[in-house]
């Protein structure tokens, strides 16, 4: 599975400090997320798509 | 539902874990302490080194290595499962995960240490092993939160 979070997270001005912050994780976690080491849950994932108006599937693809 | 402990407890339950176990170890398998702490006990099944078919008993025993015992495990219990800083759903992977392969290689020593153990020796193997799963898992899980956090 693939993310598009760090373009998203760039896209928002957002660093992985204040990701963690609005998601309640830890910024370690966001980045073992954007590096698809953790694939994360569906509640993060459907939080992940709500700050950054978009679907899960705009965020997260199978390879 | 979470069953884990409020983080303030992790660095005494921490100390006093890593302080106790070596102590503990050496005072249950040396038997060095078998004066200190006498005190009377009930035992459901016949006390030790008597051929009476009794049980339900009070007799008089050295309560130290018991003591250790009790300390030990639940100081590793905390320290073990006291919630991080920040709890999150990575950290409980990491968690179970550690738990699982400390499970795995415990029992795997305890396999191999019935193969190839045999006699009186076996009782100290099994009475470490009271100890080995909490410390492997929390050596382990440990080790990982570490990795996690450099990262």
């Amino acid at each position: 599975m693939k993310n598009n979070i760090r373009m998203y997270r760039g896209k928002f001005s957002l660093t992985q400090e204040d990701l963690s912050k609005k998601l309640g994780v830890s910024r370690q976690t966001i980045n073992s997320i954007e590096n698809n080491k953790y694939f994360p849950s569906l509640e993060l994932g459907l939080k992940l798509s709500k700050i950054f108006e978009c679907t899960v599937d705009e965020l997260f693809s199978l390879d | 539902m979470n069953y884990l402990f409020n983080n303030k407890w992790k660095k005494l339950s921490g100390w006093i874990f890593y302080l106790s176990l070596p102590l503990g170890i050496y005072a249950i398998i040396s038997g060095n302490f078998e004066d200190i702490f006498v005190i009377k006990v009930f035992s459901i099944f016949e006390p030790p080194l008597t051929n009476h078919d009794t049980g339900f008993v009070w007799f008089k025993n050295s309560f130290i290595d018991e003591s250790f015992t009790f300390v030990i495990i639940i100081t590793g219990i905390v320290n073990s499962f006291c919630k991080e800083k920040i709890e999150d759903e990575l950290i409980s992977k990491i968690r179970l995960e550690s738990l699982t392969l400390s499970l795995f290689i415990s029992y795997g020593l305890i396999i191999l240490s019935t193969l190839f153990i045999y006699g009186f020796e076996y009782l100290y193997v099994l009475e470490f092993n009271l100890f080995l799963i909490i410390l492997l898992f929390n050596l382990i899980f440990k080790y990982r939160l570490y990795k996690h956090y450099k990262s």
